[in-house]
Formats: C-alpha cells, structure tokens, sequence
C-alpha cells in the first residue's frame, strides 16, 4: 500500500500507455520497469484489453441486411395504418362524452320520478254512475277502542315540490331534493321505499283540473273555504307479494288482527294502498275506477280531530285493482 | 417524414443502401451493447427505422456513421428503460456462442470453455457499467474510436470523453479486479 500511495504513475496505468503524451509515455516505462506494483497494474490492464476484444469479436447473422430492411419496411406499414392521433382523438372524444353525461346525471334527481303530463280528458267531466265502481275497498275491520299509532308505522307520504317532483317522507315532512340520505333514513323500511320510489306518478295540474270539472258536472259539491287545492293522499303501488305481506303485517298489528294476505295475481293485478292519515290529515277513498290506462282514486280529506274516539284507523285503505300505467286523485268532499 | 415528401420506392433503396453499408457495423455495436443477439436485432429496427423516418431531414452537417452511433446509443438507452419498467430478461440472453466465436477457429474445447467464461464474465461486468460509460468503452477500447470520433458522437468535448473514459476503465478495472489474478 506504501508503494501504491507514492507511486505517481498508478492512475495512468488504468489505461495504455500508447494514448499519453510521448513524453509522458516514455518516463511511464522507465518507471515500469523498476516498480513492480506499476507492472502487475499494466498487466492486469492488458489482460482486460484482451478480455474486450474477445468480447467485441461479433459475427453479423448472414441476411442480416435484407431482414432489416423487410423489418423496417413492415413496420412503417403497420404504423401508417395505425394512427395514433386518431386513436387520441377518438378517446378523448369518448371521455367528454362520458363527463357530460356524468354532469348532466348529476343535475336531476335520479330516485324521483316526475309524472308526465297528462293529456286533457273531456270525458272524465261527465258524472260516474255508481255502476263504475268496479272494485271494492278491501277495507280492515276497524277497532272501536282508541290507540294512538307509533310513528314507525306512519305510512309514507308523497310531497309534491314547486318543481312537480315527488319527495317521500315516512312523517309527512318536505324532504329536499339534495338530501338523499335523509330520504333513505326517513322511509321505515327499504322494501317500503323502493315501492315508493319506482311507483309513484302522479300530476297534482291534472288532480285539480279534474277535480273542477267534476264540480262543474256537478259530481260533488266544491270545498268550501278551500279555493287553493290540496295534495293527493300518499299511497302505495305494490306489484309484489312480499311488498304486500309486509303492508298487510302493518295493517294486521296497527289493528291488533291476524287476518289472512288476500289473494293478488300480480300478472295482470296490482295492490293500491292510500294512506289513512297523513300531514294532519286524515283520507278516504270514496272510489276506485278503471279507465283504459288509467286508475282514478275518489278521495275526501277532513283534518285530524285531536279529541277523536271511538275508531282507530288503519295506516293503509287498501284496493285491489287491475294494473293501469296511471294513477290519478280526485277529491270529491269532505268527511 | 421521409415517405411523406419521397416516394417510396426512392426512399426504399436509399434504405437498402445505407443498410448494406452500414447495417453490419451497428449491428456490431447493438449486439456489443446489449449483449445479446434479439435485443441486438431490436436495437438495429429501431435504428434503421428511425433512419428511415428521417432521411429527409440528415442534413450532412455529421457523418452518416456518427449519426447512427447516436442513435443507436439512444435506441439502446430506450430499450434498457424498457427492461427497466417491464423486468423481462431475453431467453437467449445467455446464449452468445453463436455470434461471438468464430467457428473457424482450430481452439480445443477446454479453451473454448474458458474464453467463453471470460466473454460472460466481461459482458456481465460492462452490465453492471452505467449505460455513457459502457458506451465510451465499447467504442474505444473494442472498437478503437479516436477521441474526436467518440466525442462527436456524443456531442462533447475529446477532454470530456477522455476524462469519461478513465473513469469509466477504473470502474470496470474494479469490477474484473477479483478475476485478474
């Protein structure tokens, strides 16, 4: 190590001596032959010179030049026919698209239905005879002792916005339309919400159009005192026999009774409970028509009396009825 | 783009030319680089494709050989930082006999056993060498490269190379160290 740190030509013999000056070369050489450490580096760098020529000693492939030039060519045909500015284009294309629609899903409500709007029906003014009304109310039997409901079983309610979107709270309460969350929280149970959500259609214009022609033909006397029209009734569409089961397990504890699931092809049938009470008021459906497409519900309202004896209402007034793609309600009076 | 504004058949034999007076030389320095025959082949497409997309635009300020080494060396560079994000080894990596030795040779099979141990031993000692430094050995100490050559090349200066060089000799001197005894 003595000899290596004092030795002053130890770093140029990394590399021959044939690359430095003359003069340089020369005194290296004189040095070489005295310093045997100097010796063993030279020869250690001319063993590595070695080793790198055999390294370096390639035999080219024979043909190799034509499969160059047939590669090369065959390779710039195939990127001429693929375009990657196309490529690019086209994805980006895509993408925009799929950011508007994400925008322009995000601006409407995806859980409401809005009802469209319904055509003008002269022929609804006219008086129903009492021979229409086709389907009975299947009505529970109602319990003369006074029980007070727990709000678990309060039935939905449909609130109708100054948009025409129909909100759904299980306590009649307006639920805003960015408030999901609480939608979900607020209906009692999922099954009851999903029916809710899918089925409800219903045109509050249309409600009161009807309802002042029917007044004009003299059906049922106006509302006194009660120029501005009131809401439907909340209700349920059930297309299911478990939705059905369900309801009916409310209906059946509400009134203390164990009365059988009644019979419902769901085919071709469809189950349509309005809500008893709702918003501090309480429904009656007077009637339930069939026409062609559509399902007209003959309802009065009366407000909730506080010091009310001697009936206990059950949450839901259920119908059986065929299936019909709309649902309409007309108020006819007052209980 | 040289297809763009020439017509094919002209650019195709421009092609052809330069291939057959160069296309042995890069192979040489691809296979040199890489170590192996198929990165060797994909080095010099690459190379030659390149060429081929850009004949029009060699102005002839360089020669047409320092302009291929450069892109060789840039072809080369690319196809390690391939290797680099993909961690594929080539399956003939390890198979340099056929290129390497000449099968003229009279050598027994004891010395040809041994000289192909030192050829691994070097190309696996060079690996190990940043990509600038091996390339600064390959063409001067195999290929003998004057300084001026090396640094147009590598758009440098000749004391810039020389001072790679020496670093890049003490680098791979250290690494065969163990062997030289």
């Amino acid at each position: 190590m003595k000899e290596e740190k004092f030795c002053r030509y130890h770093g140029q013999l990394v590399g021959p001596w044939k690359e430095m000056e003359p003069q340089a070369g020369k005194e290296l050489r004189e040095h070489v032959r005295t310093c045997s450490h100097c010796q063993e580096k030279l020869q250690q760098w001319e063993k590595i010179q070695t080793w790198l020529k055999e390294y370096g000693q390639v035999v080219p492939p024979a043909g190799l030049e034509g499969e160059i030039v047939a590669r090369v060519v065959s390779q710039r045909e195939t990127t001429r026919r693929f375009r990657p500015g196309l490529v690019v284009a086209a994805a980006a294309g895509v993408t925009c698209l799929l950011i508007f629609l994400w925008r322009f899903s995000l601006s409407r409500p995806t859980c409401l239905v809005k009802a469209p709007a319904l055509p003008e029906r002269p022929e609804l003014a006219r008086p129903v005879p009492k021979a229409r009304l086709e389907k009975p109310l299947l009505k529970t039997p109602v319990r003369k002792e006074v029980k007070t409901l727990p709000a678990k079983e309060e039935p939905a309610t449909v609130v109708q916005t100054e948009s025409g979107e129909n909100q759904v709270s299980s306590r009649g309460e307006k639920i805003l339309p960015e408030e999901p969350a609480r939608l979900t929280e607020a209906v009692s149970s999922a099954a009851r919400e999903k029916i809710v959500r899918k089925e409800i259609s219903f045109s509050a214009a249309a409600d009161s159009d009807r309802l002042a022609s029917r007044n004009a033909a003299g059906l049922s006397p106006p509302v006194k005192g009660e120029e501005k029209q009131p809401g439907p009734p909340p209700y349920l569409l059930i297309k299911e026999k478990a939705e059905l089961e369900k309801i009916w397990a409310v209906q059946n504890q509400s009134q203390n009774l164990s009365l059988p699931v009644p019979a419902v092809d769901f085919t071709s049938q469809m189950v349509l409970a309005v809500a008893s009470t709702s918003g501090g008021k309480q429904y009656r459906v007077v009637s339930v028509e069939e026409k062609d497409d559509t399902l007209l519900v003959n309802y009065d309202e009366a407000p909730v009396r506080q010091d009310k004896t001697g009936e206990n209402l059950p949450p839901y007034q259920v119908s059986v009825v065929n299936q019909r793609s709309r649902i309409e309600f007309c108020r006819v009076g007052s209980q | 783009m040289v297809a763009d504004s020439m017509p094919e058949s002209q650019s195709k034999q421009r092609l052809e030319a330069i291939v057959r007076s160069e296309g042995q030389r890069i192979y040489a320095l691809a296979y040199r680089l890489s170590g192996n025959e198929v990165d060797a082949r994909d080095v010099v497409q690459e190379v030659f494709m390149k060429v081929y997309q850009s004949l029009d635009q060699f102005e002839g300020r360089s020669q047409l050989s320092t302009y291929l080494y450069r892109v060789t060396f840039n072809a080369w560079c690319n196809l390690l930082r391939q290797r680099k994000k993909n961690r594929w080894v080539s399956l003939e990596e390890n198979q340099p006999e056929t290129l390497v030795t000449s099968q003229s040779d009279p050598v027994d099979a004891r010395e040809f056993l041994e000289r192909q141990e030192r050829i691994d031993l070097v190309r696996s000692c060079l690996e190990k060498l940043p990509a600038r430094e091996k390339f600064i050995v390959v063409l001067r100490d195999i290929e003998e490269h004057s300084y001026e050559e090396i640094a147009a090349i590598l758009r440098c200066r000749p004391g810039t190379v020389k001072s790679r060089l020496a670093r890049a000799r003490q680098h791979l001197r250290q690494l065969l160290q163990p062997y030289l005894r």
